[in-house]
């Protein structure tokens, strides 16, 4: 019998789902332990985080902690697999186009845009492992968000089997790994185009076993700035939000990491993210501007709860 | 000609152990110049693989999808996963969670 608990951390909603009861409440302890230390050391938006004192030491071999070694050395790897359409040097970009605080407290309408320009790009960032050290070139600024946020996920899944969880789902804003055993039939899981989305209302509904599901949308983090319509998600070629080709991307990988570091790339790729998905083999479900849905790489035929 | 314009003896002596000290020099300077370059030479290919980074940035551009014809195939690292295999299906329960856009 499935228990779960709810609650929010690093910005969003947190779901956490074992197969038993008596596993719940060490799971939870273990998962919110997880996000205590991702906030600390990975959020942009507190003053105190550690990511935030290394932005401020950009020009200087900086010694880190191993888990913000860990998020920064993620994040590169997901910049070479998605050949820099997902780029940890985008915060500056975030400044300029106003996402700079937590999405709650954006006003309806910000100030006037400015220029933007490409952002540094993710091969300014260099790592020497063995003195644990990062060094961000001048101008340099990263903001690990989606990474950081999708690697929590996967973190949080180990932690929870760590202390005694038989089987888990962990959800992060939409971003999911299970790990451990699976009910029968597999965790069925509601894609949205909004995690907030009530799961009871209906939809397509997927079962998953093993693995992760991250869905990267241009619906949901929107706001206006000068009057003009932004999203999220930056092309690092530009600096500014993606042009929408898919509003909405959801992917399935063995990893939450590369399951949001393919989505948010199919974001920022458009057409352009079929061709790369088919070759990698990777479930995705993409929805177009219009609305029109392209299922790809074995994505079950919908099957809508009723 | 006079002969007040020709070397004595000793000059000429001088002239030509001058001569022979400034071939000794060049000859030092030359071997100091070619020592200098071989040493550098060893150091940029030390240098060189310290900073394996660069190495693997520049040899993932292929990863682009505007490449389409190229793929790493087997860098490990930057190759995502897929799912095991049956580890997704459709399915007719009710969700017990959203994966959407935050």
């Amino acid at each position: 019998m499935l228990a779960t608990s709810d609650f929010r951390a690093l910005g969003t909603g947190v779901r956490v789902i074992t197969l038993e009861p008596q596993s719940l409440e060490a799971a939870t302890i273990a998962v919110e332990r997880v996000l205590g230390e991702i906030d600390e050391t990975c959020s942009r938006f507190r003053s105190d985080s550690e990511v935030r004192r290394l932005n401020q030491a950009a020009g200087v071999p900086t010694r880190v902690s191993a888990l913000l070694f860990q998020a920064i050395d993620t994040a590169l790897r997901v910049s070479r697999m998605t050949g820099g359409a997902v780029d940890p040097t985008v915060g500056a970009a975030m400044r300029i186009i106003g996402y700079d605080r937590d999405f709650a407290m954006l006003p309806a309408d910000g100030s006037f845009s400015v220029a933007v320009r490409p952002v540094p790009g993710y091969e300014r960032i260099q790592l020497d492992r063995h003195a644990s050290t990062v060094t961000l070139q001048p101008e340099v600024e990263i903001d690990l968000g989606a990474t950081a946020k999708a690697l929590a996920a996967d973190l949080c899944a180990e932690a929870a089997l760590a202390v005694g969880a038989s089987g888990i789902l962990v959800s992060l804003g939409g971003d999911i790994a299970v790990a451990g055993d699976a009910p029968d039939g597999g965790w069925p899981i509601l894609i949205a185009e909004d995690h907030a989305t009530q799961a009871d209302l209906g939809g397509e509904v997927i079962a998953l076993n093993a693995g992760a599901i991250a869905t990267s949308s241009t619906t949901v983090r929107r706001w206006r700035q000068g009057g003009e319509p932004r999203h999220h998600i930056v092309d690092p070629a530009t600096g500014a939000p993606a042009r929408v080709h898919w509003r909405t991307a959801s992917v399935v990988a063995a990893s939450c990491v590369d399951a949001n570091a393919a989505a948010t790339a199919s974001i920022v790729w458009g057409q352009a993210a079929v061709a790369w998905l088919e070759r990698n083999r990777l479930a995705a479900r993409l929805i177009a501007a219009n609305g029109d849905v392209t299922r790809l790489s074995g994505w079950p035929l919908a099957v809508v709860a009723v | 000609m006079h002969d007040e314009d020709m070397a004595t003896p000793d000059e000429t002596a001088r002239v030509t152990g001058r001569d022979r000290g400034l071939q000794a020099v060049r000859g030092w300077t030359w071997t100091v110049g070619l020592g200098s370059a071989a040493l550098t030479a060893v150091l940029a290919f030390v240098a060189a693989g310290s900073f394996a980074g660069h190495q693997a940035a520049a040899a993932t551009q292929a990863v682009s999808p505007t490449d389409p014809g190229t793929s790493v195939e087997n860098s490990g690292q930057t190759v995502p996963q897929p799912a095991p295999s049956d580890s997704l299906g459709g399915s007719s329960q009710p969700p017990v969670a959203v994966s959407g856009g935050s």
